[in-house]
């Protein structure tokens, strides 16, 4: 393969490094270039934003990251003490890393491929191991470039070069600790699980990552408007076992020169835990990294129905809310493809999160404009907050698009196979299924907060958002010309009607400004129009569904 | 004729404290021979593939290739062998094309060679408009041609095929029993696993039967027949790995059907 990579460029460069090892150059630079155009060729984590990506893989997942380190490295021009700097960037490297290794790269240490394909191969231990390091070390310099890239800018620009210096120390100790909690937390995480329950948790940890990703987005650049920081260092008992803590003394001494006595301590401490730590991995964990592997090929997801309280009221609920037998056939479908299909979960709980998180940060101006949070969210009772809930329900219906897709869409062909007369039922049913997992339950907790906050005044709109919710699912629908159920393949991006999007927006803040202006909290108005507004839905879904139908 | 592969009492299991996969087997194997490895699903066929790969070390017995113990050097001799796995794992982002050219890399073959024979290759197999396609768009035979040309490409001595025919079609499946034919001629030692008995009666020099971890069977076809005093090689099988339920079981299955 064509050797482009720049890692193998340099790789060239320092040759007689390997001279002495069993190391087989050649091979080592093959398997690199294999391992990084792999990493090329992936496409990123997060496919939902419905963008066409020119960029993807690596290259996509380090943007990312500059993006995030963008905001935090702003806190090295804010006249906060350098300690408190350093922790907050650590943080936020030891995390996005962590994260990172576990969701993404972990394809990549733990690939069963290698094992069959290069392995079968006259390749020895030694090299195999070598890529498998020069990889990781590669990914992880790359990571914490990208993410401490606005810190060091800015910091060298306060600080003068001398930090570049502490950069450069935490860069090898922190890279060391990630690699060192990564592999301690998949191999007990390997220990115990394998195969599928193994695949389900990482696909949490992607879950977990691709919410944070989203939140960094939209909290990153309001933080500081909220958070008071108190100038006065106080190191406790419990500051010493904090791993951001120990690189922010670290900073301390190697900047500021400081020779207090826990700085130094925090600073040896950061330095000696990944050296120890390193030394048990290699000859404690390492070795049985090769018999792991072979545990993730094992199958075992067993999935016996449970017959607890959640599953017969989801039962009952179901049988309730179908129409007939197939229709809770497909509800029933669709409700395990919604649970199980893992690169569906990765779509469509990201953007349950924003849907959830969104009026919230719709409330930070109102917020901000009073005396205190704590005043700011007393403030809002009697209001009519509360409409917000309107960008939720904007989200959750458009939501429902993600339905259409699935990892192995190809399996739909039982659609057309199974003698079923009116398609439509097979969109009714995944609708209800999605109501029910993902809009009904998201909505409730949101009801529930705003009511909190709004008073209880406000129950009344608050019910009615939950009526419109149902219209504009159905509006939403009227909308869009669905595929059934499962049947795409995830494409990111090409697929979406942006004018027709623009208008459902349009049509929400409509009724979300109808709401808020004449309906107002007057309970007789909200009961009426809600009553009317239940005609309506029936209306609109029985329309929505015709134009389904191909 | 001096053996090509020669196994002593391979012992193989996957938990410290669980029971043998393998319990035993003695194999000796000189070079141009056919041998079709055929057992029931978990008799351990797989395993003794890839012990005999290198991909499992923890087995307890000898295993000589080349006259040589794999534990001794367990690199170079893997240079003249070849491997049809029975799952296709394979890097699919990557085009046929450049799979071929890793894994001659691999194998430290020219460059120029690799891209002679993978181009000509491709073409007899008639799949050459996807040489520079993704290989995950590729058909589950187009798929298995490139595994069986990557198998071969750097003229191996022994190969190991594990299913190597799932998803080709007839005319390919004639090709490539023909192949092996002509491998064989050249003196190359051909490992055949599958499930399909019509082709291992057809094409195998010597049958070896392995039934829950030992072999119970080992000879050509017509001593097989002989010794079980049965027609096909499916009821020579039937008979070994004590299965005779067949019609038992069909019959009642179809009895639930149309209940």
């Amino acid at each position: 393969m064509e050797r482009k990579f720049v890692l193998i460029k340099i790789l060239n460069r320092v040759k007689w490094l390997f001279s002495k090892t069993q190391v087989d150059f050649e091979m080592l630079l093959s398997i690199l270039t294999l391992k990084l155009t792999l990493d090329e060729r992936k496409s990123p984590i997060n496919l939902s934003d419905g963008k066409e990506k020119k960029i993807k893989g690596l290259k996509a997942n380090l943007l990312m990251l500059v993006f995030v380190g963008f905001f935090v490295g702003m806190m090295m021009i804010t006249p906060f003490d350098l300690y408190y700097k350093i922790t907050i960037v650590a943080s936020m490297d030891l995390f996005f890393m962590v994260m990172y290794m576990v969701s993404d790269f972990s394809g990549v240490l733990l690939d069963v491929r290698d094992k069959n394909i290069i392995m079968t191969k006259p390749v020895n231990q030694q090299t195999m191991n070598a890529a498998r390091i020069i990889h990781i070390v590669y990914y992880m310099v790359a990571m914490f470039l990208a993410l401490n890239f606005m810190s060091m800018v800015l910091g060298t620009g306060v600080y003068g070069p001398k930090i570049l210096l502490a950069f450069l120390v935490m860069m090898v100790a922190l890279s060391f600790l990630i690699v060192i909690i990564t592999t301690i937390l998949y191999s007990s995480l390997l220990e115990r699980f394998s195969g599928e329950k193994l695949k389900d948790i990482i696909n949490i940890f992607q879950i977990i990552l691709s919410i944070t990703t989203i939140l960094a987005y939209q909290v990153a650049a309001r933080i500081f408007e909220f958070v008071d920081f108190q100038l006065t260092i106080n190191i406790k008992w419990w500051t010493y076992l904090i791993p951001p803590a120990w690189y922010a003394g670290l900073f301390k001494v190697v900047v500021e020169g400081s020779t207090d006595k826990s700085y130094v301590i925090m600073a040896v401490t950061g330095l000696v835990v990944p050296i120890l730590s390193g030394m048990v991995l290699i000859k404690w964990i390492f070795p049985k990294f090769e018999s792991y592997l072979m545990k993730l090929q094992i199958e075992d997801g067993v999935f016996i129905s449970k017959n607890n309280l959640s599953s017969r009221f989801k039962a009952i609920l179901f049988n309730f809310f179908s129409k007939d037998h197939t229709e809770l056939a497909f509800m029933k479908f669709s409700d395990s493809n919604l649970s199980r299909d893992r690169k569906l979960k990765l779509m469509i709980y990201p953007n349950q999160a924003i849907s959830m998180l969104f009026p919230f940060i719709m409330l930070f101006p109102i917020i901000q404009g009073s005396e205190g949070i704590i005043a700011g969210i007393v403030g809002l009772k009697g209001t009519m907050a509360y409409v917000v809930l309107y960008m939720s329900t904007m989200f959750f219906t458009t939501n429902f698009d993600f339905v259409q897709y699935s990892e192995k869409f190809e399996a739909s062909f039982i659609y057309d196979s199974f003698p079923i007369k009116n398609k439509n039922i097979i969109i009714t049913g995944a609708l209800k299924a999605y109501y029910f997992k993902y809009v009904l339950p998201g909505m409730f907790v949101m009801s529930a907060i705003f009511v909190l906050l709004c008073g209880v005044i406000s129950i009344w709109g608050v019910l009615l958002v939950n009526v419109m919710t149902l219209l504009l699912l159905a509006i939403k629908i009227n909308f869009s010309k669905l595929s059934l159920p499962f049947s795409r393949e995830m494409i990111p991006g090409g697929n979406k009607n942006i004018g027709a999007t623009f208008v459902y927006m349009g049509i929400c803040a409509a009724i979300a400004a109808a709401h808020f202006f004449i309906l107002k909290n007057n309970p007789l108005l909200n009961i009426g129009i809600g009553l009317i507004v239940v005609v309506l839905i029936k209306i609109a879904f029985s329309k929505a569904l015709k134009r389904q139908i191909n | 004729m001096k053996s090509v592969i020669r196994i002593s009492d391979l012992k193989m299991r996957y938990k410290s404290d669980g029971d043998y996969v393998l319990k035993g087997v003695n194999l000796d194997i000189d070079a141009g021979q056919i041998i079709g490895y055929i057992g029931p699903n978990g008799a351990g066929k797989s395993t003794t593939v890839k012990i005999m790969l290198g991909m499992i070390d923890r087995y307890e017995g000898i295993v000589e290739i080349f006259g040589e113990n794999i534990k001794d050097n367990p690199v170079e001799y893997k240079r003249r062998i070849g491997y049809v796995p029975e799952v296709a794992t394979i890097y699919d982002s990557l085009s046929g094309y450049e799979y071929l050219k890793f894994i001659g890399e691999l194998y430290k073959m020219d460059s120029a060679v690799v891209d002679e024979k993978a181009d000509e290759l491709f073409k007899l197999f008639g799949i050459n408009e996807a040489f520079y396609n993704r290989i995950s768009s590729y058909s589950k035979g187009m798929k298995q041609k490139l595994l069986i040309i990557s198998s071969l490409i750097h003229n191996p001595d022994i190969l190991f095929f594990d299913e190597p025919i799932s998803g080709l079609d007839a005319n390919s499946v004639m090709v490539f029993k023909e192949i092996i034919k002509k491998l064989a001629e050249q003196g190359k030692t051909v490992f055949y696993s599958s499930h399909i008995m019509e082709v291992v009666e057809k094409i195998s020099d010597r049958i070896i039967v392995l039934n829950d971890g030992v072999i119970v069977a080992d000879g050509n076809f017509e001593e097989l027949k002989t010794a079980s005093k049965e027609g096909s090689l499916q009821d020579i099988f039937n008979q070994l790995t004590g299965f005779n339920k067949h019609e038992a079981i069909a019959s009642e299955f179809v009895d639930v059907i149309v209940r």
